[in-house]
């Protein structure tokens, strides 16, 4: 985990200023572009309204269970996939083929098959992410050096499951948090997609695409500069995790 | 067969990978007691020789015959050593024992020199502790035989000499054998017993020498001009 230093905040400093610029000289127009303090009033009132919170809450809810299944399922499926190679021929031809189908394009069926509701957001996050999440961590597993394993069957582990068990998950688990890390940014992002393309109740998107149809360009850019914070948040979350469940790792790599 | 001081007996392995013969018809008996190296350019196959004799891969045709009693008696030292860095020293010691013995960790710990470490993460090591840990790892399963992989290539002269006092303490008071691959001929000849050289293409064992029949020099001079030799007679890549 990188410590914040006096450059971290340098490129949000230059695109607030761009931003003021293109603001003051219009280069857009005004009505298209709402000034940076404008906007960090409307930030400032949501983050005081239980309503924003809400919506956070109602987006939060289905990013979770959505992602807990699938990264279950792409942990269990990329473990198996890394470690046997027979399962692994069998799987990544389809992989390699869904994980160039965009997400978006099966939106359509999605909601014919699965409507509007949450069924609809967990499907679009599942397969987004799954295919995703099961090849990065197939790649991890598949990693590890024989002679770790040549390791534990000499020290009398010579079962499949147990060497699973008890080398490759251990070993691999903090760089394989990572990988759910970086999964839950893209869980993030088909939320949104989601719930903007198909969602009668609430949640983030569900607020922008009504911001969208009143016009209310200062709240859209609150609500979006809002999610990318809340999806720093995660990022920073995530991250301590990782260094106070691994110590190991950091010491590992120095 | 295996003869009556025999603890173990390679018989006519050959290993190919594909097409390709790596090496063939290797014999060697090994004695207790014994610290017998192999050596032989890189590449003839000296690690994969090692992982036959270990059962971790199978031979093409022949066969390692060993004792009954003495088929879970063999540790491997690794040449990457893969201490497992998420458990500490002792971590690593216990790891694959139904049954822990805090005091069988603690005597071998004392044995390999690394008592003083025994709850600190393995990073905190060194990498001739580091391959001292990965002979106590092996030791917990009383080997009566410990096969290392090139354990002179990371070590500086300290180490080495640290490293050649272990498997001599080893050898006197445990009664361990000892087969090492190595490409290292000075050192070779420092820690063994008897030598085996593999030489041609595909390797195949070209002279076996009785350290005690040598002056020093004379040997090393001797295995040189072999390994040369084999050198010489391989194709232009």
């Amino acid at each position: 985990m990188k410590k914040i230093n006096k450059y971290t905040f340098l490129p949000f400093i230059i695109a607030v200023g761009i931003w003021q610029l293109a603001y003051s000289f219009e280069w857009i127009p005004n009505t298209l572009l709402p000034s940076p303090i404008g906007v960090g009033n409307v930030i400032v009132y949501f983050v005081a309204h239980k309503e924003f919170w809400q919506d956070v809450f109602i987006t939060l809810s289905r990013v979770t269970l959505a992602y807990f299944f699938s990264s279950i399922c792409g942990f269990l499926v990329g473990l198996l996939a890394g470690y046997y190679k027979s399962f692994n021929n069998i799987y990544t031809p389809l992989n390699n083929f869904i994980r160039y189908v965009p997400v978006a394009s099966l939106i359509p069926m999605l909601i014919i098959v699965a409507g509007t509701g949450l069924s609809e957001k967990i499907l679009v996050i599942f397969i987004g992410t799954f295919f995703q999440i099961s090849i990065l961590i197939r790649d991890d597993i598949s990693s590890v050096e024989e002679g770790y394993i040549d390791t534990a069957k000499m020290l009398g582990i010579r079962k499949n499951l147990k060497i699973i068990l008890r080398v490759i998950i251990p070993y691999r688990l903090p760089y394989i948090l990572d990988i759910l890390k970086v999964g839950f940014g893209w869980a993030w992002s088909y939320v949104l997609v989601a719930e903007i393309v198909g969602s009668s109740n609430g949640g983030l998107g569900f607020k922008l695409l009504q911001f969208q149809r009143f016009l209310k360009i200062k709240e859209i850019c609150a609500y979006v500069i809002l999610i990318g914070i809340l999806g720093v948040v995660f990022d920073f979350a995530f991250s301590v995790l990782n260094k106070h469940l691994f110590k190991w790792r950091l010491m590992h790599a120095q | 067969m295996l003869s009556d001081s025999a603890i173990l007996s390679v018989n006519k392995i050959t290993k190919s990978f594909g097409d390709t013969c790596i090496f063939k018809d290797i014999s060697f008996e090994l004695n207790e007691g014994e610290v017998l190296s192999v050596l032989g350019q890189s590449g003839v196959g000296k690690t994969t020789l090692l992982r036959v004799i270990a059962n971790l891969t199978l031979p093409c045709t022949g066969s390692v015959s060993i004792p009954e009693v003495n088929k879970d008696k063999i540790g491997f030292v690794f040449q990457n050593y893969f201490i497992f860095p998420w458990l500490c020293v002792r971590q690593n010691v216990e790891f694959g024992q139904a049954e822990k013995n805090s005091e069988d960790v603690d005597r071998i710990l004392a044995d390999v020199g690394l008592l003083e470490y025994r709850d600190s993460p393995t990073n905190n090591l060194s990498g001739g502790q580091l391959q001292r840990l990965a002979v106590a790892r092996s030791m917990i399963l009383k080997p009566k035989l410990l096969l290392m992989d090139e354990p002179f290539s990371d070590l500086d002269v300290h180490n080495k000499s640290k490293l050649y006092e272990l498997v001599r303490g080893l050898v006197t008071n445990h009664k361990m054998s000892f087969i090492i691959v190595t490409h290292d001929v000075s050192e070779s000849v420092k820690i063994s017993d008897r030598i085996v050289v593999l030489s041609g293409i595909p390797a195949s064992v070209g002279n076996t020498f009785v350290v005690r029949d040598f002056a020093r020099n004379e040997l090393e001079n001797e295995i040189i001009k072999l390994l040369n030799k084999s050198h010489d007679s391989q194709p232009d890549k």
